[in-house]
């Protein structure tokens, strides 16, 4: 029987102990494939359950966990790096995503498994840090007269800088969303609300409530889906882990109404609760959805579709179409409609990249 | 280069050492993620940087506290000879530097 | 049961199904619908266990989807039912697999310290053969399998940090070009299957592991010594001693992962090499570096 095995034991991790030796064939193929290996085998040891896993499948969670060790120390070093290069010229650089988990010591880093460090600096600022970046090592990507207009004129971030001997990825963002986006949160309250780390001056982080629905955005208003139940997992723990500070709901709430961000706050909360029985309290539920009076039952199936496990041991039928059906609606929420219909052609018309990055952060 | 030049170990290099008395040594930089071939008295003397951190020590301190390990008979050019040859090979795989220069990131 | 337990047509259906096949500490799952590819396993994995139940890796070799089924048919490999390489051409489908079940092994298996290297073991203790392709290392591995040595690996040294074990993974030899004809000559006993000419390592033979690497493929080995050996044609025998720092050295530049392990890896490596003598061989001739390799293992260190 097909089951979405890693969704059903991220949602309550002590249910591992009940696996036999076959299942946890898929529940690893599933894992690795969605890319939660490392954080199910974080998950399991913080749990005291490594001794519950048979030694075939606990072999795999011990690489996992070696894995995402080595990938700490990394993003750690790159994150030094960037930061003294930045620091130089009076930039505190905010970190996004999976580097600001990490060096925010948040329970969300623990195993994710990413390949490119996201960093969000202000607009004003952004040719002296695209040429400070240069000086110090990182070279532009997407040569492409195109794709060049594609990111700086439409996009929120730089395109893509590569580090010529460390071969690293750095993404530089001065906005959330794209600039032709229909959401259109402002990047100044973002930076007012950053947050310094005790531990590490010259660095910051976004604010708990604009960590969660910069997570949330990023997954539902993207038209890549690969890493949706690990995007949902990372929500899971982020809500998990702020939700035990007093206000922390009626904080997001308020925020997400400031900055424009209620819907895909919505959706958020909405299938972190379905996938992962995250405890978010009814009103709070009933807050989000009333707001824009949304009723998308097609759209809400869609994302059931989705955000689930894609591996061919879980995939339920439709999901392709499914996939599709969202890469086109973000596409449209990305783009005002003319502009889309121009870059799709565009895409369309030109050759695909030899090598295209295969790990989104 | 001149006597009173002083040399500092790189930050946060982590440092771990495979020494089996003899020729060469293994040193491992958990802070940069690679491991070096040394030499023995190429290693002795990241030893005497990583002891002083973070202290600076002169070329000519490096030079007084190395003579008395080298082999009986290695005069003062000799060690000079290796201090030119050792210490910008420090800096270039990003070890340590010279005091006022910048700290290299190295690959 | 093991894979000589099938027919023919029975290994066929298996394949098709899902042959769940251990090699040493893996158990890969390889599901092809290629004819070639099961005549290729029942000669190199006659002697291996099937284990259902449980795979470490799920791959597949099967034709492209495209429309060259039958002008100049490809080959494809699926991990876990992603392509992982190119395609190549369909009479490459048993290299393909095996050149595909080492990169299952060097990329997942991180519980272990993997060096590119040949492992053989003699006494208890095992010699690792680190060195860069074209250095002979690989037919050096294949000549001492038939001279005493148990063969481990021909390619991946899997190193327990803790224990400093090395863990055996005994498989078809991989041999090109003219080290083919060099091991036909020398171990006449040997066996291989047909050459597949133009892969793009050239002509390409697998000499099947023997009997004793299976039989044994359960008991690890201690460290014994790290050789680096060079072919050059005409060189005179020499096996020169090298710092245990440069054999350290040797392993950790050969290492596949070494920069996932950070300093409880270089603590590993250095207890290994610790526990080994290290050389450097150069040989012109194969007779010479087998004799050489058996004195290193009759005296004591």
């Amino acid at each position: 029987m097909k089951q979405d095995l890693i969704r059903f034991v991220l949602e309550d991790i002590r249910r591992i102990t009940a696996l036999s030796l076959p299942e946890w064939d898929p529940l690893i193929r599933q894992a690795r494939s969605a890319n939660l290996l490392a954080r199910l085998a974080v998950l399991v040891r913080t749990a005291g359950l490594l001794e519950n896993v048979p030694v075939q499948a606990r072999r795999h969670l011990e690489s996992a966990l070696i894995l995402a060790h080595a990938q700490d120390d990394a993003v750690r070093r790159e994150v030094a790096h960037v930061q003294r290069a930045l620091n130089a010229i009076g930039v505190t650089p905010v970190l996004l995503k999976g580097a600001a988990y990490l060096m925010a010591g948040l329970p969300a880093a623990q195993g994710r498994l990413f390949s490119d460090l996201d960093i969000l600096v202000p607009q004003a600022r952004l040719a002296e840090v695209e040429a400070t970046l240069m000086l110090n090592g990182w070279a532009t990507t997407h040569h492409d007269p195109y794709d060049q207009r594609y990111y700086r004129q439409w996009m929120h971030e730089l395109p893509p800088m590569l580090h010529i001997r460390r071969m690293t990825v750095l993404d530089v963002h001065h906005a959330i969303v794209p600039t032709t986006a229909d959401l259109k949160p402002d990047s100044a309250a973002l930076f007012s609300a950053a947050q310094d780390l005790p531990d590490h001056p010259g660095l910051r982080v976004l604010a708990p409530a604009d960590m969660v629905l910069h997570s949330a955005t990023h997954l539902f208003y993207n038209e890549e889906f690969s890493h949706g139940l690990r995007d949902m997992s990372d929500l899971d723990l982020l809500l998990r882990h702020f939700s035990q500070t007093e206000d922390f709901w009626t904080d997001l709430l308020a925020r997400s109404r400031a900055l424009g961000l209620l819907r895909p706050l919505h959706y958020c909360l909405r299938y972190c609760r379905t996938l992962f029985s995250t405890p978010v309290p009814a009103p709070v539920l009933a807050a989000a959805a009333d707001a824009q009076g949304w009723s998308g039952t097609l759209i809400h199936r869609l994302w059931l579709q989705v955000l689930g496990s894609t591996h061919p041991t879980a995939r339920r039928p439709g999901t392709a179409l499914a996939t599709l059906l969202l890469y086109l609606r973000a596409h449209w929420h990305r783009m005002p409609p003319a502009l889309l219909l121009y870059h799709l052609c565009m895409k369309s018309l030109r050759p695909r990249p030899k090598a295209e990055r295969s790990a989104e952060a | 280069m001149s006597s009173s030049e002083a040399w500092r170990i790189a930050d946060n290099l982590g440092l771990a050492w495979q020494d089996w008395d003899e020729d060469e040594v293994v040193v491992f930089s958990r802070g940069l993620g690679h491991s070096f071939l040394l030499s023995a008295p190429s290693a002795r003397l990241l030893g005497f940087l990583a002891d002083a951190a973070p202290h600076p020590l002169s070329r000519s301190e490096l030079a007084d506290r190395l003579l008395p390990c080298c082999a009986p008979g290695t005069t003062r050019t000799e060690v000079d000879a290796l201090l030119d040859l050792a210490l910008p090979e420090f800096y270039r795989i990003g070890l340590a530097h010279p005091l006022g220069a910048a700290q290299v990131t190295p690959s | 049961m093991i894979v000589a337990d099938l027919s023919p047509s029975e290994l066929q259906a298996e394949l098709k199904a899902g042959l769940y096949l251990r090699t040493g500490p893996v158990v890969s799952c390889i599901r092809s619908h290629s004819p070639l590819l099961a005549e290729a396993l029942a000669l190199h994995y006659a002697g291996h266990r099937i284990e259902p139940g449980f795979a470490d890796f799920h791959v597949r070799i099967d034709r492209p989807a495209n429309l060259r089924r039958w002008y100049r048919p490809q080959v494809l490999f699926h991990f876990d039912d992603t392509p992982a390489f190119h395609p190549l051409p369909a009479d490459q489908a048993f290299p393909m697999l095996e050149w595909g079940l080492n990169w299952c092994v060097s990329n997942h298996c991180h519980q272990y310290l993997i060096i590119h290297a040949a492992v053989l073991e003699k006494h208890g203790r095992a010699l690792l053969l680190p060195a860069p392709p074209g250095s002979g290392k690989s037919t050096l591995c294949a000549a001492l399998a038939h001279r005493g040595w148990r063969l481990l690996s021909d390619e991946l040294a899997l190193i327990e940090p803790a224990s400093g074990q090395v863990v055996p993974l005994p498989r078809p030899v991989s041999l090109k070009n003219r080290s083919i004809d060099i091991i036909r000559n020398f171990a006449p006993a040997a066996v291989f299957n047909p050459t597949v000419r133009d892969t793009i390592k050239g002509a390409v033979a697998h000499m099947r592991a023997p009997q004793d690497a299976l039989a044994r493929a359960d008991e690890t080995a201690a460290p014994g010594w790290i050789v680096l050996p060079q072919y050059a044609a005409g060189a005179e025998l020499s096996m020169q001693a090298l710092t245990r720092a440069r054999g350290m050295m040797a392993l950790i530049e050969n290492a596949f992962n070494f920069d996932l392990h950070g300093s409880r890896g270089f603590e590993a490596l250095g207890r290994f090499s610790d526990s080994c003598r290290c050389y450097r061989l150069d040989y012109g001739t194969l007779e010479a570096a087998v004799e050489a390799c058996e004195n290193l293992s009759s005296t004591p260190s």
